[in-house]
């Protein structure tokens, strides 16, 4: 591989961070490179020093970096060695960044027009109304409708989705040579990131520079990327075309998160791949090989021999002592051979029994949006939001309902309906035949012993200043726990969750996303609830643990006869523990079914959207086209007749006019359309 | 019996190891061995002085020499016993004014914050409305209308102080409240008082405490300054305010007195700024590692 056609070239780079707690070998000989005109993506789970690889890149780092050893040439230049006013003329102008974040990374002071025209300022041979057209062809160029308009707005005044594609470009408005794109789509709800994944293809097709694609999601990866980097704790175990990555994958690390990454798993498994325990804290890196703990094939002298990067054909290499020695060819394996739509065969119904855990119906749940007064004055007649709008469901025992929807479509609100945290104003809520509105404040303690909840941020619900066993202590400190052996049933719960007793003076900032879940678990079954209410069990965990809470969450569904609302944006997860699924789109269930009617014959546009959505980590199953664009209306302007109109392809006249009456295909399967798919 | 000793020895545990962490600061190394100064001055003041502070022990403003360590004063009273005396008074009513407004504050606060929103109104309005008195003025008025004495002046700083720390505590319970473990408590069927004792109230007296630090030399400033307008501490009672207010008069003669009563006053001053300061830097999480 020569650097001659290289635009990005790191060679053995050695990254230390230096704390008061110790050095951490954040990279370790990373060898990368970036050729002109390519993508290659960086994939990893959280902590394996992607993003430090990036931020190295443009010479970003934190003040408590230090570069141990190698080198990064940008265009053969040697960034690490140049002056700071040298970096500075490179940044922005020849290479780019587009971060994670677009509701953070945009200065909320300036106007759009304002950012984009100063990021021009070493073109002085423009005027002002040159450098003005420019950033307008530029918004036009990555979808912004009506540029000229929204080129002197404020970045609040766009949606998420909207200041990422000004992000991009912003970060294109110098036609730079590198484009590093750190996460981009990570915030952003499922239709949206497939949006910002369309920009991107399209810009990678005519744009002459390269990409340097980060992300923890291999279906992205394999949708855009020409070259592929698999990182693990701060090392490159695998690299490679993006052929070899996803079907001649050698390294034991590479095959196991392709095999946890939700889509591909088939349907009817309940129980999902995960890889055991964690990526390790890099303060003291092991001789052997740094993945020998989490191996599935480990053999003895991995944890003694530090593998070397073995190369095999052309831009192929990995890290591994197994694979090196195996030199038969790996047979191409097929990935995933069922995706979306599944293929199982039909599972028996969870539960016999007739009765209802949950009855919810027609269900409203508003927010008021102005005052009292300043309705009055404005003459504004309803002054409410709608966050849940006429939802029905009903879940019976022992059975799993999933509940899907983008931000914003009030998944979580009825959660909150539910455990009655949040009033209603319409509709009522059964459990057990017991009207939950009725209860007074003793009989809200018990039903909250028979609901419990867990919430989406696994830590930020833990009480900050408690240790884990006073926590998980705290339910039977709350309900009469008279004649119960408290210790003994804390031993129980944390050999239930899988936690270890090492961790019960610990504090909740201490443990990780998944330990921390595990404590929310654990708080939540304390007290055998019959129902469940799960907000986003699996966000913000890594692939590899995600699985992990899911198999524990089915494991103790079926020893005590559980039942599961689950809430969450990510059809993949849910699939493999739903028996029902709800769509929820502005507050309404727009569909509702079992899980093969879903995703067998999803009828409602918008669940196909959905379900489309879904990149998956195969290279051969690029999507090409884009199910829907536009953007979700405003809750306190809601369009008038259907209120998927907007986005929907097959809208005509009558969805425009008529709000459409619920559809029932089967006695099962309901939808809110017009003409059902 | 002993789980109690077993908590005990780790509360004492804690406290030294956090003694240590403050330690290693400059500031709060200072800030410790001032207050531990004032502290054990105050505490073993018979001990230490070695006369009755209001004998006449001397010569009429004498200067220091071995046996008036920092002279006399007017009337030939050891300025010595008399600052150290002072110190006694001066921290009694401190800890106690500062207490008594960290409680009502914390208490008004979190009702405030966590009740209904009519009753956050109406007790806001009741602390800006106080807070809206110039506080030299409210003093005065107060001072003037009651017999000046130690309790008065206690009650002076209580009513100036608690609606501070009352928005204090209310601004952190609000932002607190809609948290998600609060959330996750309320789910598992935890009542109010639960919530407020066990789940906000660890979380907001830990800024509150360091700013009650922060306030100890404040009480000893007012004081001294009251004392001084002859509104506070009556003589013959020795307060630094009154050994300034004293030395004052006679500053042409010696200026000993007025260094006695102004130098203390300095220190403490100091030293629990840079306590205060310190613990708030390494507990605040947001400057930690800084």
């Amino acid at each position: 591989m020569t650097p001659d056609h290289a635009i990005l070239d790191i060679q053995n780079l050695s990254l230390d961070y230096v704390s008061s707690s110790g050095r951490m070998h954040a990279l370790r000989n990373i060898n990368l490179t970036v050729p002109k005109g390519k993508v290659v993506g960086i994939v990893g789970e959280s902590g394996c020093g992607k993003s430090t690889i990036a931020a190295a890149s443009m010479r970003l780092l934190s003040p408590n970096a230090e570069i141990v050893s190698g080198s990064i040439r940008f265009d053969r230049e040697d960034i690490l060695s140049l002056s700071e006013k040298e970096i500075r003329n490179l940044r922005g102008s020849d290479m780019a960044m587009v971060f994670q974040d677009p509701m953070t990374s945009l200065n909320p002071v300036f106007t759009v027009g304002n950012l984009m025209t100063d990021l021009l300022y070493r073109r002085t041979e423009l005027s002002r109304n040159e450098k003005r057209t420019l950033a307008i062809e530029m918004l036009d160029r990555v979808g912004i409708s009506d540029p000229a308009l929204r080129f002197d707005q404020y970045p609040n005044e766009f949606s998420g989705g909207m200041r990422q594609r000004i992000c991009i470009a912003m970060a294109l408005l110098c036609n730079p040579r590198l484009l590093i794109a750190d996460e981009p789509t990570t915030a952003l709800d499922v239709t949206m990131a497939a949006q910002i994944m369309s920009l991107l293809k399209d810009i990678k097709n005519d744009f002459s520079g390269s990409i340097l694609f980060i992300s923890h999601n291999l279906g992205l990866i394999a949708e855009i990327c020409d070259e592929v980097v698999v990182m693990y704790a701060g090392e490159v175990v695998e690299r490679g075309t993006v052929e070899d990555i996803f079907y001649h994958s050698r390294h034991p690390y590479t095959r196991k998160l392709i095999e946890c990454d939700p889509t591909i798993i088939p349907e009817s498994d309940k129980q999902l791949p995960t890889i055991k325990g964690y990526v390790p804290s890099l303060q003291y890196v092991p001789e052997g090989c740094i993945y020998a703990d989490r191996c599935h094939e480990v053999l003895p002298e991995c944890s003694q021999v530090h593998p070397k990067e073995t190369q095999i054909d052309g831009k192929h290499f990995f890290r591994c002592l197994l694979a090196a020695a195996n030199d038969h060819v790996v047979e191409k394996r097929s990935p995933g051979a069922a995706v979306l739509p599944g293929t199982d065969e039909n599972k028996p119904p969870a539960a016999p029994c007739d009765d209802h855990l949950l009855t919810v119906s027609n269900v409203n749940v508003r927010f008021r949006n102005q005052g009292v007064l300043s309705a009055f004055i404005r003459r504004v007649k309803y002054p409410y939001i709608d966050a849940c709008l006429d939802v029905s469901l009903t879940i019976k025992p022992g059975e799993t309902y999933g509940l899907i929807g983008e931000s914003g479509s009030g998944k979580t609100t009825l959660g909150l309906a539910i455990m009655r945290l949040t009033e209603f104003a319409k509709g009522s809520i059964l459990f057990d035949n017991q009207d939950i509105r009725e209860l007074d404040q003793s009989g809200l303690t018990e039903f909250r012993r028979q609901v419990s909840m867990m919430f989406q941020d696994p830590i930020a619900s833990l009480s900050p200043r408690k240790t884990i066993i006073d926590l998980i202590r705290e339910p039977f400190d709350i309900n009469d726990t008279s004649g119960v052996d408290i210790d003994s049933e804390i031993t129980r719960l944390f050999d239930m969750v899988g936690l270890s007793h090492s961790f019960k003076s610990r504090y909740p900032h201490q443990l990780s996303g998944g330990q921390a879940r595990r404590v929310g678990v654990a708080r939540a079954l304390a007290m055998s609830p019959k129902l469940v209410i799960a907000d986003e069990p699996t966000a913000g965990l890594d692939v590899s643990i995600q699985g992990d809470v899911l198999n524990l969450m089915n494991d103790l569904q079926a020893q005590l006869g559980l039942s599961y609302l689950i809430i969450s944006h990510n059809l993949p997860v849910v699939r493999h523990i739903s028996d029902q699924i709800g769509i929820m789109y502005m507050g309404r269930l727009v569909e509702q079914g079992r899980k093969k009617d879903i995703f067998r014959s999803a009828a409602h546009p918008y669940t196909k959207a959905l379900l489309e959505g879904v990149p998956q980590p195969d290279p051969s199953k690029r999507r090409d086209n884009l199910s829907i664009i536009g953007e979700i209306p405003s809750l306190s302007n809601r369009p008038p007749g259907c209120e998927f109109h907007t986005r929907c392809p097959h809208a005509d006249e009558l969805c425009r006019t008529t709000f459409p009456a619920p559809n029932d295909l089967s006695p099962d399967h309901t939808v809110l359309c017009h003409y059902p798919l | 019996m002993k789980p109690i000793l077993k908590k005990s020895i780790g509360i004492t545990a804690k406290f030294f190891s956090s003694l240590k962490t403050v330690m290693q600061h400059p500031m709060g190394c200072i800030g410790v061995l001032l207050v531990g100064l004032f502290l054990f001055s105050a505490i073993f003041a018979p001990i230490i002085s070695p006369y009755n502070p209001s004998d006449f022990v001397g010569d009429s403003l004498a200067g220091p020499s071995l046996s008036h360590p920092i002279g006399t004063d007017e009337l030939g009273r050891d300025t010595f016993c008399r600052v150290i005396y002072g110190g006694r008074i001066e921290l009694v009513l401190a800890i106690a004014a500062v207490s008594i407004s960290l409680f009502l504050g914390l208490v008004l606060g979190m009702i405030a914050g966590y009740g209904p929103v009519w009753l956050d109104n109406c007790m806001v309005l009741v602390f800006d409305t106080i807070r809206s008195f110039p506080s030299i003025m409210l003093s005065l008025a107060i001072l003037a209308l009651t017999e000046p004495s130690v309790i008065i002046i206690g009650i002076v700083f209580i009513i100036n102080a608690t609606p501070g720390y009352g928005r204090i505590a209310r601004a952190q319970t609000l932002s607190l409240k809609n948290k998600e473990f609060i959330l996750a408590e309320q789910s598992l069927g935890a009542k109010p008082m639960r919530v407020i004792l066990h789940h906000l109230l660890p979380n907001i007296i830990g800024p509150l405490l360091i700013l009650c630090a922060m306030d100890i030399p404040v009480v000893v400033t007012v004081e001294a300054g009251l004392s001084f307008l002859g509104l506070g501490v009556l003589p013959p009672t020795p307060t630094w305010g009154t050994i300034l207010n004293e030395g004052f008069s006679v500053i042409r003669e010696s200026p000993w007195p007025v260094i006695a009563g102004g130098v203390p006053l300095i220190l403490t001053t100091l030293g629990f700024t840079f306590l205060g300061e310190t613990l708030r830097d390494l507990f605040d999480p947001k400057l930690k590692g800084k």
